[in-house]
């Protein structure tokens, strides 16, 4: 029950905790980064939790992640854009963001749909994530005032991204290749030991969003 | 199977690798962005304790300014307008001599008293002084003292002149006038020797005088004296300008104070 629910089930629960926390934000300031993040978080938290759903009735669900992969490309990366202050940090943000989309064109020319999941695209979304997440935080060392950064929202949110996208790089890269492994022989036991490495992933999520969503809070209450 | 679970375990432990990776990067850069809040309020402090002693200073300066006002119009041009008031009052038209030389005598008081101010209107206009430059107003001040004939004053320059900022002249000027004022009220000096130097990484401005000199040891003293007050307000002074204010003295030999101000011609 237990395994269940962290390996199905948290993923939806940690979108819709970004969600909340995407709410609590525009609530405060209405920022075009921050409304594109709430409508994708959004349609993430129902997305998954339909493939969850599909889980549960023993159906492929990997169409909604590969679907998913470039709305969580510009939807981030249009949050990093907006955040940088410099051209030069802007510039890094575009390269990544053309990188991704003209991966996914070839992915989609190339392969169509996929039966297993997109793990190249994903740990390249890791990738640019983390990267962006190291500039903005020599941004911020460059570029100290007199706020205190616990009472800026962007940080809470660009550290629980590093923690969620370099935490899952290795999972991202290496899952298709398993599931590939071991498509023909899809025993209980094989599928279990997945269902733990994808529980990983959903307890690194949870986490992130947990961390956005407390921010989130920190923020709205010292900034009353 | 056993090739799976150790893919897994791997790939795990590389996660959390990597996770304990991201949070050591995220603890670096809160220890990181910390140190350098710190560093920026305690720039910000020191800017705000440097605006504070400038606006001290500039109060300093503006009592001493009433104070100095005060005394000339009290010592100086009270004192004469009130010989030439004597000298009208005394007037009768009885004898003609007396007479004309009364109104001469009377001219003489009033046209003194009319240069006096001239001269305390110059010696606050700041305008006039920074117009100027400050060679040429600390010349002026010592063209008033000469016409005291109570000093022999000796003036030299080293190297080839050049301007310093408003800013710099203007207080330097200051200093110069109440190390002038000092030698004038408690030296009892005879000479005094004003030395100009101009280097090109540096500029100094020497005053030097044969009084009665003091014990600078004095100035160290916990409960200032009035000496020494005065001459850490001095300090104060060029410590704006960036310039070092040294006081040399020996009981009997006189004093010596230099003003020294790093420069860049270039």
């Amino acid at each position: 029950m237990f395994r269940n629910f962290v390996a199905i089930l948290l993923e939806p629960l940690s979108y819709a905790l970004f969600s909340i926390a995407f709410l609590l934000r525009i609530s405060i300031e209405k920022q075009a980064k921050v409304k594109v993040l709430f409508i994708y978080y959004l349609v993430a938290a129902v997305g998954f939790g339909y493939a969850s759903w599909l889980v549960f009735r023993n159906q492929n669900n990997t169409w909604i992640y590969n679907l998913l992969y470039l709305p969580a490309v510009v939807s981030i990366c249009f949050y990093f854009h907006e955040t940088f202050y410099k051209g030069s940090g802007k510039a890094i943000v575009k390269f990544f963001i053309a990188l991704n989309v003209i991966y996914f064109i070839i992915r989609i020319t190339l392969f169509g749909k996929m039966v297993i999941i997109d793990s190249f695209g994903y740990s390249l979304l890791s990738i640019s994530v983390s990267f962006l997440s190291f500039v903005y935080f020599y941004q911020l060392l460059r570029h100290v005032n007199e706020l205190k950064v616990w009472a800026n929202f962007d940080f809470w949110l660009i550290s629980s991204y590093l923690l969620y996208f370099l935490g899952s790089f290795f999972i991202f890269l290496l899952y298709a290749n398993l599931t590939y492994d071991i498509l023909h022989s899809y025993t209980y036991e094989q599928r279990s030991l997945l269902s733990v490495l994808w529980g990983v992933h959903n307890v690194l999520l949870f986490l992130s969003s947990l961390i956005t969503l407390v921010g989130s809070l920190w923020v709205a209450y010292h900034n009353r | 199977m056993g090739s799976l679970s150790q893919q897994v375990v791997v790939i795990i432990i590389s996660s959390v690798f990597l996770l304990v990776v991201a949070i050591g990067i995220i603890l670096l850069v809160l220890i990181y962005q910390k140190k350098q809040h710190l560093y920026v309020r305690e720039k910000e402090q020191l800017k705000v304790d440097f605006e504070k002693q400038i606006l001290e200073s500039k109060l300093e300066i503006q009592e001493q300014t009433f104070k100095y006002i005060s005394q000339e119009i009290h010592d100086n041009i009270g004192q004469v307008l009130s010989l030439a008031k004597l000298t009208i009052n005394t007037m009768a038209a009885s004898d003609p001599k007396i007479l004309n030389e009364k109104i001469d005598s009377s001219k003489n008081l009033v046209g003194k008293a009319i240069e006096d101010l001239r001269n305390l209107s110059r010696n606050l206009n700041t305008d006039y002084i920074t117009g100027l430059g400050l060679s040429i107003s600390i010349e002026n001040e010592i063209k008033i003292l000469r016409n005291a004939a109570q000093y022999e004053i000796e003036v030299i320059k080293e190297g080839d002149p050049y301007r310093l900022q408003h800013q710099q002249e203007l207080i330097i000027f200051r200093i110069f006038q109440e190390v002038l004022q000092n030698i004038i009220k408690h030296s009892r000096a005879t000479c005094i020797k004003i030395i100009f130097y101009y280097e090109p990484s540096s500029f100094m401005l020497e005053i030097s005088d044969n009084g009665i000199g003091f014990d600078v040891s004095r100035l160290q003293e916990k409960n200032k004296n009035q000496v020494g007050i005065g001459v850490l307000n001095m300090r104060h002074r060029a410590n704006l300008v960036s310039a070092d204010f040294t006081i040399d003295s020996i009981p009997g030999k006189g004093t010596v104070v230099k003003i020294k101000l790093p420069v860049n011609i270039n």
